[in-house]
């Protein structure tokens, strides 16, 4: 019987073959490695996604640029309240309509709150007008008392309108005195369908400005003197939720997916991105605008059936921030970069006309700011 | 010859070991009877039986039977010392009664939303065919309060009146994202013997909303909102005229309760935890609306009742404990319930007792038991 030892031990594997599989291996984890965790990713123009890169050069980014859109949390948090200070240290219940002043001031409308709120550029919450009581009470602006207030505006001589939705109410807030301008049943406005739910002022030289307040009951934009009195009512094609004045007047008809820009429409735009479907009837659109601002040359919307802030333009809407989908709205509350940012329930926005979009994100109770690049605006 | 010294000592310990205590004299005494003499250890033995008996956590009590063949009990309360279930029965919902001396079956609806009970009245939401009414019991025989209430979700019986709250639709059909124009609560209060139902007041709430009780003379409203990471508001809502108050909110689902003086409690999430979704807090409402903490680290999605000044609380576990609430300085202490069974509700039925199935009653039919709690 042959003995099994040291001479005659075999190898199992050729010793080069052991080899080359030990170099691949190496190999492989190697580029796994380089690939996940060193390369930079890139977008279709080359450019890397993020990092601190600089703006892109061409506007064809906005397509797939939105990691390029900063979105965080100004003032407020989840849970609802009633208290001023610092934007982390404020709260809020339902924040909608959102204005600035000239002089950078963001005017909220505390819905839920029956108050109006100011934060100044600093970061500072205060409590412009309305104990918080809902009511309908002139004078004094801390013992005013407001009822589900919607809209706000700000006049040229820095006079606040409210359009006070739960008193179917314009008020004005001046030199810290609340004052009622315009009410149902009065001055020629009908005491039965008429909700006025947005406002907007708009300078002209006949009447020292005018306001456009947007009525979701009578479906109608009525233009009223800055004193209240009736200059003209606009019926509309359905009931609009926003009038904004700041170039061409823009109205949000979501019940018609409309956004009417001055004399164009805008109905049912397809969210860009979303060619690829080759169902044109299962695309995702714009379907229940329900704010929109102008944004430089294009406009900066929201939807009632995408939680997320969209920038319209030629009948397209890019997606800057938050996921539009069409298995419907993706609520969540989360700061990030562009289309990782969430939104529960954006309903108000307020630009800067620099590179800041504010948006009240309603169910959040919070104000959340867009950063957006210069070219947004051009 | 022993020294007088020795002598006084041995005096000394003779009577030590005999049990006396005086050293006046040497003179021979008569010692006490054996009985006497074991009686302070046996005095000392007690003592210390009855502080093991105090440290020993308190135990309830046999569970006594009071219904059987009992299917799917949905909600149970207590009123007037008496118990109050939904049951389903197979395509129709019961309100059964037990008071001691047998069930008693006092409606039978194809679906009921809520139910109320106070001072041997009931009340309750039936719903039919779409259609949903408020109904009654004062005596023998169930009347309809309000045929037509097709959007009321919860309703509150206190001093006869029937509190309820019914949703109001959006002014724009199918777009809710501006709370002054969506949907919003109303409500409606009408006396548990009939007559016309007035409004009470309004909520901008949209979401899911409960008639807790009444406080003094304010209703007790908990509001849910719906939604990712939903928010729970509380408001104090006049009952005689005025505007309603958010007095509490908070992110996630909470529970309240109002105890039969007044006092509301009701549960936010944990402040004291890095995980404020596994564990409960419990505050109290104060007379001025402001709120103080009374409990912390209890199991969360729980439900807090109040029985005969005491406050309960039962977790909302797949095996839900049944929690005594501590205070700021101590934590809470579960209370052991009989093994085998599974709380269901607490009650105040001539003093706070648990209703209880059995454990292993997880479909089909099983009885339900009472047992009291240890005051």
């Amino acid at each position: 019987m042959k003995q099994r030892g040291p001479s005659n031990f075999k190898r199992q594997v050729s010793p080069g073959l052991a080899a080359v599989m030990v170099i691949a291996v190496l190999v492989v984890v190697q580029y796994v490695w380089y690939v996940g965790l060193v390369k930079k990713p890139t977008t279709p123009m080359g450019q890397p996604k993020s990092g601190g890169a600089p703006p892109p050069a061409n506007k064809e980014l906005l397509l797939h640029g939105k990691d390029y859109i900063v979105v965080d949390t100004i003032a407020g948090d989840l849970d609802p309240g009633n208290a001023d200070g610092p934007g982390y240290k404020a709260r809020f219940d339902r924040p909608t309509g959102l204005a600035i002043d000239p002089a950078g001031v963001l005017i909220i409308a505390d819905s839920g709150n029956n108050s109006i709120r100011s934060m100044r550029p600093d970061g500072v919450v205060t409590t412009l007008a309305g104990n918080g009581t809902p009511g309908k009470v002139d004078g004094a602006a801390s013992n005013a008392q407001f009822k589900y207030p919607t809209g706000v505006c700000v006049g040229a001589d820095g006079t606040i309108y409210v359009a006070d939705t739960g008193n179917n109410a314009i008020r004005a807030i001046k030199a810290g005195q609340v004052t009622t301008i315009a009410v149902a049943g009065k001055g020629g406005i009908p005491n039965g369908a008429y909700s006025p739910v947005s406002i907007a002022f708009k300078s002209d030289n006949s009447h020292g400005g005018t306001l456009l307040v947007a009525d979701a009951a009578g479906k109608a934009v009525w233009e009223l003197q800055t004193g209240g009195g009736v200059i003209a009512k606009n019926v509309l094609a359905a009931a609009p939720t926003s009038v904004s004045a700041n170039g061409d007047a823009i109205f949000c008809l979501p019940q018609a997916g409309m956004l009417q820009i001055g004399s164009g429409q805008t109905q049912n735009a397809y969210i860009a991105g979303s060619d690829e479907l080759d169902d044109v009837k299962r695309r995702p659109r714009l379907s229940h605008p329900l704010n929109a601002i102008h944004l430089g040359t294009a406009v900066a919307a929201v939807d009632a059936a995408h939680t997320c802030v969209f920038l319209v333009k030629n009948g397209r809407a890019e997606v800057l921030a938050g996921l539009a989908s069409s298995a419907g709205p993706a609520h969540d509350y989360k700061d990030g970069n562009g289309e990782a940012a969430f939104f529960n329930q954006p309903t108000g926005l307020a630009t800067d006309g620099k590179r800041v979009i504010y948006v009240a994100d309603t169910a959040s109770c919070c104000i959340r700011r867009l950063t957006a690049p210069d070219f947004l605006f051009h | 010859m022993p020294s007088s010294l020795e002598i006084a000592l041995q005096a000394f310990t003779y009577r030590l070991l005999q049990g006396v205590h005086t050293l006046d004299s040497f003179k021979p005494r008569t010692l006490p009877s054996s009985k006497i003499r074991i009686l302070p250890g046996l005095v000392a033995a007690a003592a210390l039986l009855f502080a093991l008996y105090g440290l020993m956590p308190a135990r309830m009590a046999m569970p006594r039977q009071i219904a059987d063949r009992v299917t799917g009990v949905r909600c149970a309360q207590s009123a007037d010392g008496a118990w109050y279930w939904l049951e389903q029965r197979g395509g129709q919902c019961a309100i059964v009664k037990t008071d001691g001396r047998g069930n008693t079956v006092i409606a039978t609806e194809p679906a009921i939303l809520d139910l109320s009970v106070d001072q041997s009245q009931s009340a309750w939401i039936a719903l039919s065919v779409g259609q949903a009414s408020i109904r009654s019991c004062a005596g023998s025989t169930p009347t309809t309060l309000c045929p037509a209430a097709p959007t009321a979700r919860s309703l509150c019986l206190r001093n006869g009146i029937v509190y309820w709250a019914e949703q109001q639709p959006e002014m724009l059909s199918g777009i809710q994202a501006l709370p002054s124009i969506g949907i919003q609560t109303v409500i409606k209060a009408i006396s548990v013997s009939g007559g016309s139902s007035s409004t009470v007041g309004s909520l901008l709430e949209a979401g899911d909303v409960k008639i807790v009780g009444l406080s003094g003379d304010k209703l007790v409203v908990m509001c849910t909102r719906s939604g990712m990471r939903g928010v729970s508001a509380l408001y104090l809502m006049p009952t005689k005229g005025g505007e309603p108050a958010r007095v509490a909110a908070a992110v996630g689902t909470q529970h309240a309760t109002v105890t039969r003086h007044g006092k509301a409690y009701y549960t936010t999430a944990g402040r004291d935890t890095s995980n404020p979704a596994l564990l409960a807090a419990i505050n109290a409402l104060n007379a001025d609306g402001s709120s103080s903490p009374l409990s912390d680290w209890l199991p969360a999605n729980g439900e807090i009742y109040a029985a005969n000044n005491q406050l309960l609380y039962l977790d909302g576990s797949v095996y839900p404990a049944l929690w005594k609430p501590g205070s700021e300085r101590s934590l809470p202490e579960k209370l052991t319930v009989p093994a085998g069974y599974t709380p269901l509700a607490v009650g105040d039925i001539g003093g706070p007792k648990v209703l209880l199935r059995p454990d292993f009653a997880i479909s089909g039919t099983y009885p339900l038991y009472e047992v009291r709690l240890p005051e």
